[in-house]
């Protein structure tokens, strides 16, 4: 019944993003890591500015914590 | 310079207000889609009109058929996902009054007079920030089903370009 669950809830509780989304989003948040690491030197930050991301083809929030477990598969 | 509190104070609560808005500019735009099934629902009425049944075997025939099906399915998709955007968006609103003033005669209890202004800044913040975050999934669910919606209407038009296309060539072989 998972499938109806998706329809008749827009997804809400699928959240986990599929191998391939999260090979599609892998460069996105390499270079959203490398920026903040950037922007954290050249201000001279304590610490990094740790942002989210939006995956609107997918529909889903990716937190700071999910980028790292995607740039770390 | 403001303090920490002012700051993710000011911060949520502009998050949350432009989520909201950011609501409203998503359903105003939707009606681009709907507008795009409307017509072409009327251009696949007019196919059929001027599509010769007696002939459907024939090789032109059924690639407007088949472009004419594809249509269909791309306006029904349309159609789904159009709907989806609005399903079971759920509104997530601060804290009425009377919570609020329930929550500051119990801080006041706990607390005392001297750390209320900071407790209830700090609930405020939570509320912003629950908030804000309901509305951003909402929202980015609701962006995804019109992306698609946008992109089945696409679909469902170049089929039926495509098939008019096929159409005078079809007419000419009667």
């Amino acid at each position: 019944m998972r499938w109806l669950d998706r329809i008749l809830t827009r997804g809400r509780h699928h959240r986990e993003l599929s191998a391939i989304a999260r090979r599609r989003l892998l460069l996105a948040c390499r270079e959203l890591s490398d920026q903040e690491r950037t922007v954290r030197e050249e201000m001279g930050l304590a610490v990094s500015p740790r942002l989210s991301l939006i995956d609107e083809e997918m529909g889903v929030v990716i937190s700071p914590q999910m980028r790292e477990e995607i740039t770390q598969d | 310079m403001k303090s920490p509190q002012d700051m993710r104070y000011d911060h949520f609560r502009q998050l949350y207000f432009e989520e909201r808005s950011r609501r409203e500019s998503i359903r105003s735009s939707i009606s681009t889609p709907v507008a795009a099934i409307s017509f072409a629902v009327f251009a696949l009425g007019n196919l059929a009109r001027d599509f010769d049944f007696a002939r459907w075997n024939e090789p032109v025939a059924l690639g407007i058929i088949f472009l004419a099906v594809a249509a269909t399915l791309s306006l029904l998709g349309a159609v789904y996902q159009a709907v989806m955007v609005e399903w079971l968006f759920l509104h997530h609103e601060t804290p009425p009054l009377d919570e609020l003033l329930r929550a500051e005669a119990l801080l006041r209890e706990r607390t005392g007079d001297e750390r209320l202004s900071e407790q209830m800044a700090d609930l405020m913040i939570a509320s912003y920030s629950i908030a804000y975050e309901q509305h951003l999934g909402g929202n980015t669910l609701s962006a995804r089903s019109r992306t698609r919606a946008l992109r089945f209407v696409l679909a469902a038009l170049f089929s039926l370009a495509l098939a008019f296309l096929l159409l005078p060539i079809h007419l000419a072989g009667g």
